[in-house]
């Protein structure tokens, strides 16, 4: 695989702020497709599913926002490869598992993927920076659109579209934010927030989607629910619920910056910004505990001395398979752990 | 004989008995007996009837008419459908309708797709896809309250359903 250009690429969900990119780093949409009259890839046999992606990858070709796509064919990428991919969000956690035939294309800019062989034939993603739902609606849905004029995609009036799991039929969409929310984290008002989201058909996931667990205080906030609603709606309920947790941020962030408090949270995020510098050994979640703290403090306006670019490439590249592809070698956790606050410091020398 | 349950394996037990008035019939294999209640007369334990009835009582109408369904786009069945809640062709979607239905009205508190439509003209011919532009057909024949249309396109429906849910001979699998 030739990871080093898709490194190279700054991505969309760590890269230029978009609306609200205070706390809402990226949008994403994702939509689950199937060709009709093809068992599901769970029920496919090796030369089936090699069928499947041929089909796809010539129907892409005459897609224009696909065309010019690199198309990664993850049975032949190292393990390694696979995880480096789902660290920015390319693939799902899926896919990284196991070395079926699957494969993913990524168009140019890396804010339009599809998946191929996923749970569905098709999974087609797109990112927006920021909160930014309907651009990147529009986005997946220009090359649904595309695809679906070559490919007989499966579709019932009644149902919408067949997926492998009933809980995707319908408009097989499911969009999320990804927000981080330290204040919240901070106050314990967090579950308290979460909680009330059950009842509106939305829920909060981890950094890397479904089970997984919340890491630098980022969560990702999408649709339960995919059929009854038009796609619109769907957004749109997404949309006001993290209009309404973003304000809950704020006055969390006020609260604690408040000029008779503010020397406890200054404290710890000044803490945190001693422990990057000079920390000899971090693993991946306290680094990513500590670099969200910074990114929080450099939001309420302290001079801390990195800039904002610098430390969204950090939160990239401190994840595991990144440092691994960085250093040209498999590194045991420790060894990740000792090169990991080296890159740190370095950087924040750089900087 | 192959079992009606999994579909997989050989069916070494035949059991036959009325369910909310209907006659079952089933051939099935040792493990899925076993999923299902019965136990062996010459094992450790004795046969339950009353098990296996009440556990086959607990099952919907629509369900019981569907044991020993399999889905002919995939070979899936209903056993396999009922364990996992996970489908294994789009054909599924048709093979197992009855019991869809229901689910998704759970999982969404809907039914009915309000989304994105999908039209593709190029290609009819699947059973899928002939079903689909049927269906698109009756809700405008209804709408223009062409009804003597619309009945006919609903025997039409209930035809082409009736011939994708039947369950497939023996030994076919895929």
């Amino acid at each position: 695989m030739n990871w080093e250009a898709i490194f190279k690429e700054p991505h969309v969900w760590l890269g230029a702020s978009g609306p609200s990119g205070d706390i809402v780093i990226s949008s994403r949409v994702r939509l689950a497709r199937n060709v009709v009259d093809i068992p599901f890839p769970a029920r496919l046999n090796s030369e089936g599913r090699h069928k499947l992606i041929e089909q796809v990858l010539q129907s892409a070709r005459s897609a224009p926002t696909l065309a010019a796509a690199q198309y990664i064919d993850l049975s032949h990428a190292k393990k390694v490869e696979r995880q480096f991919l789902m660290e920015r969000h390319l693939v799902s956690a899926e896919m990284v598992m196991t070395d079926d035939e699957r494969g993913v294309l990524i168009a140019p800019g890396q804010d339009v993927t599809v998946m191929i062989n996923e749970e569905d034939h098709l999974r087609l993603q797109s990112f927006s920076p920021g909160l930014a739902l309907h651009d990147a609606y529009t986005k997946a849905d220009r090359a649904d659109i595309e695809l679906g004029e070559k490919l007989p995609y499966a579709f019932d009036t009644e149902w919408g579209f067949c997926t492998r799991c009933p809980t995707n039929a319908g408009t097989g969409m499911r969009a999320s934010c990804l927000l981080h929310l330290p204040a919240l984290v901070m106050n314990g008002d967090i579950n308290r927030v979460l909680e009330g989201l059950a009842p509106m058909g939305v829920t909060a996931r981890g950094f890397y989607g479904e089970k997984s667990k919340a890491i630098g205080d980022l969560f990702q906030i999408s649709n339960t629910i995919a059929l009854g609603q038009t796609e619109n709606e769907f957004l749109e309920t997404i949309n006001r619920v993290v209009q309404s947790i973003l304000n809950y941020e704020r006055q969390s962030r006020d609260a604690l910056m408040d000029p008779k408090k503010r020397i406890a949270a200054e404290d710890q995020i000044w803490r945190s910004w001693g422990l990057l510098r000079h920390a000899r050994l971090i693993s991946y979640d306290e680094a990513m505990a500590h670099l969200s703290q910074i990114r929080l403090g450099l939001q309420v306006g302290l001079p801390i001395a990195i800039n904002p670019a610098t430390l969204n490439h950090l939160m990239l590249v401190t994840q595991p398979a990144h440092l691994q592809l960085l250093k040209g070698s498999t590194l045991k956790a420790e060894e990740r752990d000792r090169w990991r606050a080296t890159l740190i410091r370095e950087k924040i020398e750089e900087n | 004989m192959i079992c009606n349950l999994c579909g997989k394996h050989n069916a070494t037990i035949y059991f036959k008995g009325i369910v909310n008035n209907q006659t079952i019939k089933l051939h099935l294999c040792e493990s899925c007996a076993k999923k299902k209640g019965m136990v062996f007369p010459f094992g450790k334990s004795i046969f339950s009837l009353g098990d296996v009835v009440a556990n086959l009582a607990n099952a919907s109408k629509a369900e019981t008419a569907l044991f020993g369904a399999i889905c002919r786009g995939c070979g899936l069945s209903y056993a396999e459908f009922k364990e996992t809640s996970q489908l294994g062709c789009s054909q599924c979607y048709t093979t197992f309708s009855s019991l869809i239905g229901p689910l998704l009205k759970q999982i969404h508190g809907s039914t009915q797709h309000m989304g994105k439509t999908y039209r593709r003209t190029v290609r009819m011919g699947s059973r899928m896809e002939e079903l689909a532009r049927l269906k698109l057909e009756l809700r405008e024949a209804v709408q223009g309250e062409k009804f003597e249309k619309a009945a006919e396109l609903r025997d039409q429906i209930h035809d082409l359903e009736h011939t994708m849910t039947q369950p497939k001979p023996a030994g076919t699998g895929q």
